[in-house]
């Protein structure tokens, strides 16, 4: 029973690979103010962004779509790693019931079928991708379509970024100096290189940044529901962390302590004794600085001094 | 009627606040007239809300408020210096003639010429200047600093609510954040300013600015005006942070009717396991 079903795995994934095919485009924008501040919105529905910080005046994106069957590959991916691992644990209970989703899953695209004899197929090349530039300001939209789209985006380093990214893979940046809002539901946001101030979310996956030199202007703070948090800065930097993390871990690679109230402390605030329930923990280090907020409910926090 | 008076009408007009009374009276147009240094900040509030895609405040905007800051801290610090250094200097001086004047091998004759002396002294001095007229004047003058103190701090409070609302206006969640510092930077007793910050808590989409709120909530001595919106927004709130964050803000300072409300309807409704292990923890830490 368990080869019967990896054998169909392998035939739903070979032939959704055969379906799936990409459509790449690339396109450039001058900016209409060079050396002004400049703006990016981003908001994809499903995909992936990777955006770079460069030294030059346009805004350079390379787009890739992919049909939604890579959608399915991906997924058919997923259960494939799920059943491997549920072998090597030996345990193998679900098996059975993982074969006959994907049995229903590929008959349901079978039933969808009809004959197309003396027919062409024509591919979609269209793009359902929206891109304007206004003094300064792009907006890049792709919202919810069959379409897999994965961004490639290059912009100057000062460039202001506003993302979303609803489904799909993660959220990539690198070298930009500008403040950054990002939002991911289903990918990670990783950042190298960044300044902040810098207000990312995701709700499962991890949020790892590594800053270049802290913006001491205005706060930071990274959310995730259940994923991991992980930080590097600069030996040499001023900040204040804070880290709010209710069922993880927090490993700190700082000189400086941090120091937390405790679980239950009782607080006297205008002859009124009350009790604390919780609390933050803080490290100053270098004698503080702007503030760096870092809150999990799940996940675990890293701060790391590089 | 006080500046604070005319400034919360301006802001409400700004902001087109409808409950707010919007009319400017023939006595507060009188009061703006009597008070120039009020004209001017009424100026300064409209170019700062006219100025159109104002990214952030301005490093000028930041210099000044920090050199209102560093002037106060200054002029308080020298005032303090001052009365230490002329009380100290005034005991030095006595302590030293009462130790000469007790000392035994002092010959009467010797302690009479310098009584003698002193009082020459004394008698010049507070012939060519009057000694206690002199201190009166410097106790005006400091009660004069003083006050100027709390004005500027009135003032440095109030560019902080100006700023906190600018920013909190603010697409931008970064802005926003710093929004919610500025007006940690403030006592809160702005009620425009308290009334944003809960409507933002409200709908904010940001998880980060939201906590932040809480967070400054939280260090309030006092929430009964907001506690009854506070334990409407928790019960409704679907984020499972934010309705902890929620939750310890009331169960912390909230009075023990809403606690008890909080925890009723907390049981009451259909929790996630996230939700419910906290609630258990504090049903558990509320028996301590």
């Amino acid at each position: 029973m368990k080869k019967l079903n990896l054998t169909l795995l392998g035939l739903t994934l070979s032939a959704l690979m055969q379906n799936a095919h990409a459509i790449e485009k690339t396109y450039s924008l001058p900016l209409s103010n060079p050396g002004e501040p400049v703006s990016l919105e981003i908001e994809v529905h499903t995909g992936a962004i990777y955006i770079e910080g460069f030294d030059g005046e346009s805004i350079e994106v390379t787009a890739t779509m992919e049909e939604i069957a890579t959608n399915e590959l991906n997924k058919v991916e997923r259960i494939i790693n799920d059943v491997t691992a549920e072998l090597s644990d030996g345990r193998g209970n679900n098996i059975e019931k993982i074969g006959e989703i994907i049995s229903g899953h590929t008959n349901k695209h079978k039933r969808k079928l009809r004959s197309a004899e003396g027919l062409k197929s024509v591919k979609n090349n269209s793009m359902q991708l929206e891109i304007e530039e206004e003094d300064n300001e792009v907006e890049i939209s792709s919202e919810y379509s069959t379409q897999n789209v994965i961004l490639h985006i290059k912009v100057p380093k000062r460039t202001r970024l506003d993302i979303e990214l609803y489904k799909g893979g993660d959220v990539e940046i690198n070298n930009i100096s500008g403040a950054i809002e990002a939002e991911a539901f289903k990918g990670s946001i990783i950042a190298n290189g960044v300044s902040g101030p810098m207000v990312a979310e995701t709700h499962n996956t991890d949020i790892v940044v590594s800053f270049d030199v802290l913006n001491q202007q205005n706060p930071t703070s990274l959310t995730s529901h259940s994923g991991n948090i992980d930080i590097s800065i600069n030996k040499n930097t001023s900040a204040k962390i804070n880290v709010q993390s209710y069922k993880g871990e927090i490993f700190s690679g700082l000189a400086t302590e941090f120091f937390a109230s405790e679980d239950v402390q009782r607080k006297n605030k205008g002859g009124k004794q009350k009790i604390v329930i919780g609390g933050m923990m803080s490290a100053e280090v270098n004698g503080g600085g702007q503030d760096i907020t870092l809150a999990t409910y799940n996940g675990n926090v890293y701060v790391r001094t590089k | 009627m006080n500046h604070q008076t005319i400034i919360d009408w301006k802001l409400s007009n700004i902001n087109k606040n409808v409950t707010a009374e919007l009319v400017l009276t023939d006595e507060m147009q009188q009061y703006i007239e009597f008070h120039p240094e009020l004209v001017k900040e009424l100026a300064f509030i409209d170019a700062f809300w006219q100025q159109d895609n104002q990214e952030l405040p301005s490093s000028e905007l930041d210099q000044r408020f920090y050199n209102m800051l560093s002037q106060a801290q200054n002029a308080q610090q020298n005032i303090d210096t001052n009365q230490a250094a002329k009380q100290s200097k005034q005991v030095h001086i006595f302590t030293v003639i009462k130790n000469w004047l007790s000392t035994s091998t002092i010959k009467p004759f010797a302690q009479f010429a310098t009584l003698g002396l002193v009082f020459l002294l004394g008698f010049n001095a507070n012939d060519s200047r009057d000694e206690i007229g002199q201190q009166g004047q410097n106790l005006a003058a400091n009660l004069a600093a003083k006050n100027g103190i709390d004005n500027l701090q009135q003032e440095v409070s109030s560019l902080s609510a100006m700023l906190a609302l600018s920013m909190l206006d603010k697409s931008s969640a970064a802005e926003r954040l710093s929004g919610v510092a500025y007006s940690q930077q403030t006592d809160l007793t702005d009620p425009l300013l308290m009334k944003t910050l809960m409507s933002t808590l409200e709908h904010d989409r940001s998880t980060a600015v939201k906590l932040a709120i809480i967070n400054t909530l939280n260090n309030l001595p006092d929430i009964s005006e907001q506690e009854h919106q506070l334990l409407a927004f928790t019960i409704k709130e679907n984020n499972t942070l934010v309705k902890i964050e929620l939750c310890r803000l009331l169960f912390n300072i909230g009075s023990s009717v809403t606690k008890n409300e909080l925890l009723k309807a907390l049981n009451e409704s259909e929790l996630n396991p996230d939700m419910a292990e906290f609630l258990q923890r504090i049903n558990a830490i509320s028996h301590i």
